[in-house]
């Protein structure tokens, strides 16, 4: 194709793969073409709304009314949020305020491990089936009373207990 | 200024829309939109260096008259106020698609785009009124061919078909017209300036 085919197909979007690399490699060698190519698509722009249906013209009325018509709303939900924005910093500041009047002066760093508002210890929560294989009925048998306690007979076994104490 | 009675006219009307705009009236921006937007996508149309731009500028353009109204002076050229807003809309937009998507686009349009920022605000505005007046000089059979491209959107093998000729040939003839357009338009320019 020559120039002036490149240039048209380019302009009319009708270029293959083919022709752009040719395009291409033309405007690579030839700064001139650059500029010829930048004034036919203005011209052939130009000549595309000139002698176009109006329907883009009418476009561009409508879109642009309806952006201006919205405006209001949307300054109207801006200022809205704003507002709503700028009361809730006050209440947290206010907020703030309050909670500093308030709170306990920290402890001295000396005093840190005798501070009376040490958190208690928390036990550990444990599985259910370890606490019931630690169940009172599981339980080791108690330490052995003091000395000076009379001492008890040890509890009998089953095999005692099936055969009473002999008389003698 | 206004050369004839018409002008005049027209002026007037427009300078009353442009008082009711700046009153608060919507409805007298879109009759004040209706008068200039097809030379205001034209001028755009000129000198943009995609044809995306030519409806998103122009869209801009109105918005921001829109918006700025207040700063316009009544009894001045309303569009030429529009082509500035236009023109400063356009050149920021060059500016920022150099900046930011060169790398996205083929070869051609980032090169169609680092020599867009090339004419003067004047130059653009007087060759689309150069251009319209040319037009009506263009052969009736050549006219055909415009029209048949730009009007009705036929392909060039339809437009071929239609004059019995090869696709090279539409493609060849068409670019030669807007060569001839152009040169009839710098020609116009010509001639205001010396007179």
């Amino acid at each position: 194709m020559t120039d002036k085919e490149l240039i048209d197909a380019f302009l009319a979007g009708e270029i293959d793969d083919a022709g752009m690399a040719q395009l291409e490699a033309e405007l690579e060698k030839n700064p001139e073409l650059l500029h010829e190519l930048a004034e036919e698509r203005g011209m052939d722009q130009a000549l595309r709304v000139l002698m176009g249906d109006g329907t883009a013209d009418q476009q561009v009325t409508v879109s642009v009314l309806a952006v201006l018509r919205s405006a209001p709303e949307d300054q109207f939900k801006t200022d809205l949020l704003e507002k709503v924005k700028a009361e809730d910093l006050k209440k947290k500041n206010e907020e703030q305020a309050l909670r500093v009047t308030t709170a306990v002066p920290p402890p001295l760093p000396g005093a840190a491990g005798r501070s009376a508002s040490r958190r208690p210890r928390r036990s550990r929560s444990r599985p259910w089936g370890a606490s019931l294989r630690e169940g009172p009925w599981n339980r080791p048998p108690p330490p052995p009373p003091s000395s000076s306690r009379p001492r008890r007979a040890p509890r009998s076994t089953a095999a005692t207990r099936r055969s009473p104490p002999r008389r003698t | 200024m206004p050369s004839n009675h018409e002008d005049l006219n027209m002026m007037m009307d427009e300078q009353s829309l442009i008082q009711q705009v700046q009153e608060g009236n919507l409805e007298a921006f879109g009759a004040l939109m209706d008068v200039h937007v097809r030379r205001l996508r034209a001028v755009i149309a000129l000198n943009a260096p995609a044809p995306h731009l030519i409806d998103e500028i122009a869209h801009e353009t109105y918005v921001f008259a829109f918006n700025h109204i207040q700063d316009f002076k009544r009894g001045t050229a309303f569009f030429a106020w529009l082509k500035s807003i236009a023109w400063n809309l356009l050149r920021a937009e060059v500016q920022r698609f150099s900046r930011e998507q060169a790398n996205q686009v083929k070869y051609a349009e980032r090169r169609l785009f680092e020599v867009a920022p090339l004419k003067p605000l004047e130059a653009a505005a007087k060759e689309m009124d150069g251009l319209e007046k040319c037009l009506e000089k263009v052969p009736q059979k050549l006219k055909q061919l415009i029209e048949m491209r730009y009007r009705l959107s036929f392909s060039t093998q339809e437009i071929a078909e239609r004059v019995d000729q090869s696709s090279a040939w539409v493609r060849t003839t068409l670019c030669r017209l807007r060569r001839q357009l152009r040169d009839c338009v710098q020609d116009k320019i010509a001639v205001e300036k010396t007179s």
